[in-house]
């Protein structure tokens, strides 16, 4: 399922294959104007009041932007601190992840155990359940816990991730022995061999896994929705979703202003990280 | 090496404490690499997909002791007609959406490949989608399909066709929503077939046309065959995941209208959080389970009829 190359695309692109240049260049455009184009009338719509946008024919380009549908859905619902809790959470889920799933993924490549490869069979073949048969049970056992409407709740049913730790025990199969067992006759114990030979030769692949589970995170909609119940620990699908539910006559001005805000964040990181994002899908997508 | 040195040790400590040998040194280590995952997995992931499958058998609503049926909430299931609408629904959804975000990423992938003006802006955008929130890019596309205010209608107004009620209609919803998942989901997709795409050898092409082959040919003759692995995981995971559809129908439609958009998932939902049974949901869990799991070895079987392994 997974290579081992966890290497950015460098360079795409070959002179074969159908169609001529143009025709080429053409289709391309024409196709990225239907990817951005949802984009652009949120935008567009977020900047105009209520009665503007509600005009038919539709003004393509705002004559007088206005930032008053954002001021109002701040003040209305408490988006900014959506944004912050799902970053939060999104930070935290992240960091566990790369952190358990690291330590497990080493055990698996690495260390020789009873049941380690039978144990390691039942990881993958959870990947293939999908999230809603395990859904009633662990929110039984979350308010068994007494964690619903907790950041508890949002965060530690995530920390084990089979993924992950499936990715990086190829990534780290890959790495050749002799480093580790050079450490290993200087005398460093397995954590430390793992921690100072392994790790730091394993930046691309736990980057990719970072935003695997950075992105999973923060598009999550269903568990949030499940388990929190005051405003105060929306995350910001569930906040939007809130918006929308709770205002009583649809200002689409106002929710548009309020999905501004949400994709902002993940547009930002998107700006700085294209180009391991990209690489995150085309490496665990592919090659069987 | 290490051998060695667990014989020493052994001599030191004398017989009254086993000593670790160098594997059970090794098992020891191990579990403290993989104790705290496997805590995490038992408990959040392989734990609650086992006591799922019991709470399958019973009547409970959660708070009580579940009550043992046996099998009486799959046979409900299999008589209740609004779970086999949303069956239906599922499956349709399922179909249309894998045909087609299975030609839109193809067609993006090979696109992208030809490395034209701004394919690096073009990737981008179609790149955008995906890293949206679903709830998000619902409500845009609810407010593009908006009946009087859509801008979508005032498009096809252009040309002369007269305004749909795209989410209203029960006999467009579903393909509206369909609409919605292949533009969110083109980018990711045509990414894994562009991986693909770029394992193909350029001499091949080069000697289909010192032979004649058009590009249509080289196309169908060459690139389709040696991108079929691509295509093919494509396929399994679009499917494993359209399966679970749920998002869209939430924001956008809430499984109308007359439930001609509710899917497995939302049932699934209402269900067990909305009306508490617990047992019943997760016999739904179950039935999503095998249906996915059918589907995904029956792919696996017919596999070698159109996938060239290279």
């Amino acid at each position: 399922m997974a290579s081992n190359t966890f290497q950015p695309i460098k360079s795409i692109g070959r002179h074969h294959g159908a169609g001529s240049k143009p025709l080429v260049t053409l289709l391309l455009w024409i196709s990225a104007i239907l990817a951005a184009f949802p984009f652009y009338w949120m935008v567009r719509s977020s900047v105009m009041l209520e009665k503007q946008i509600m005009r038919f024919p539709p003004i393509w380009i705002p004559s007088s932007p206005t930032l008053q549908n954002f001021a109002d859905v701040l003040t209305k619902q408490p988006f900014g601190r959506y944004i912050l809790n799902s970053l939060l959470v999104a930070l935290v889920v992240t960091l566990g992840q790369l952190i358990v799933a690291s330590m497990g993924a080493y055990a698996f490549a690495r260390l020789r155990f009873p049941g380690r490869d039978r144990i390691f069979l039942v990881y993958l073949a959870t990947m293939i359940i999908p999230t809603q048969v395990t859904l009633i049970p662990q929110y039984v056992l979350i308010s068994q816990f007494g964690w619903v409407d907790s950041y508890a709740a949002l965060t530690v049913p995530f920390l084990s991730s089979a993924l992950l730790t499936f990715l990086l025990r190829q990534f780290f199969l890959s790495i050749p022995r002799d480093l580790e067992d050079s450490a290993r006759i200087d005398g460093a114990g397995y954590f430390r061999t793992f921690a100072t030979i392994v790790i730091p030769l394993s930046g691309p692949p736990l980057a990719t896994s970072a935003l695997l589970a950075f992105m999973g995170s923060w598009t999550n909609f269903l568990w949030p929705l499940i388990v929190t119940r005051s405003r105060d620990l929306r995350t910001v699908p569930v906040g939007l979703a809130a918006l929308q539910e709770e205002m009583s006559r649809t200002n689409y001005a106002q929710i548009m202003a309020g999905s501004v805000l949400a994709m902002l964040p993940m547009f930002i990181l998107f700006l700085f990280l294209q180009k391991y994002i990209i690489a995150s899908v085309a490496t665990t997508g592919m090659k069987g | 090496m290490a051998v060695a040195r667990s014989t020493t040790t052994r001599q030191r400590l004398g017989p009254a404490i086993r000593p670790l040998t160098n594997s059970g040194r090794e098992t020891l280590a191990a579990l403290g690499f993989l104790g705290p995952g496997l805590i995490a997995f038992l408990a959040f992931s392989l734990g609650p997909a086992t006591y799922s499958l019991f709470v399958g058998f019973t009547k409970w609503n959660g708070l009580s002791t579940p009550v043992w049926v046996g099998l009486q909430n799959y046979v409900e299931l299999a008589g209740d007609p609004l779970f086999r609408t949303a069956v239906r629904n599922t499956a349709a959804f399922t179909a249309l959406f894998v045909a087609l975000v299975g030609i839109t990423s193809t067609g993006l992938a090979v696109l992208l490949n030809r490395q034209a003006f701004g394919t690096s802006v073009v990737r981008f955008l179609w790149f955008l989608p995906i890293v949206t929130d679903m709830v998000s890019v619902s409500l845009v596309w609810t407010w593009i399909y908006h009946f009087r205010f859509g801008v979508l209608n005032f498009l096809l107004g252009l040309v002369g066709i007269p305004p749909q009620a795209w989410l209203g209609d029960k006999n467009l919803a579903l393909i509206s929503l369909v609409i919605l998942s292949v533009w969110r989901w083109t980018g990711y997709y045509a990414i894994i077939i562009l991986a693909g795409l770029q394992g193909v050898p350029n001499d091949l092409y080069e000697a289909a046309h010192i032979d004649g082959a058009n590009r249509w040919q080289s196309f169908t003759r060459i690139t389709l065959p040696l991108i079929s692995p691509a295509i093919f995981f494509v396929i399994m995971i679009a499917m494993m995941s359209s399966f679970q559809v749920f998002e869209q129908m939430w924001v956008m439609t809430r499984g109308g209208p007359e439930d001609a958009t509710i899917s497995i998932a939302m049932f699934l939902y209402i269900e067990g959080f909305q009306f508490l049974n617990m047992g019943y949901a997760s016999a739904v869990a179950w039935v999503l389970f095998l249906i996915i799991f059918a589907l995904t070895f029956l792919n696996w079987r017919l596999r070698g009829r159109w996938v060239h392994e290279g």
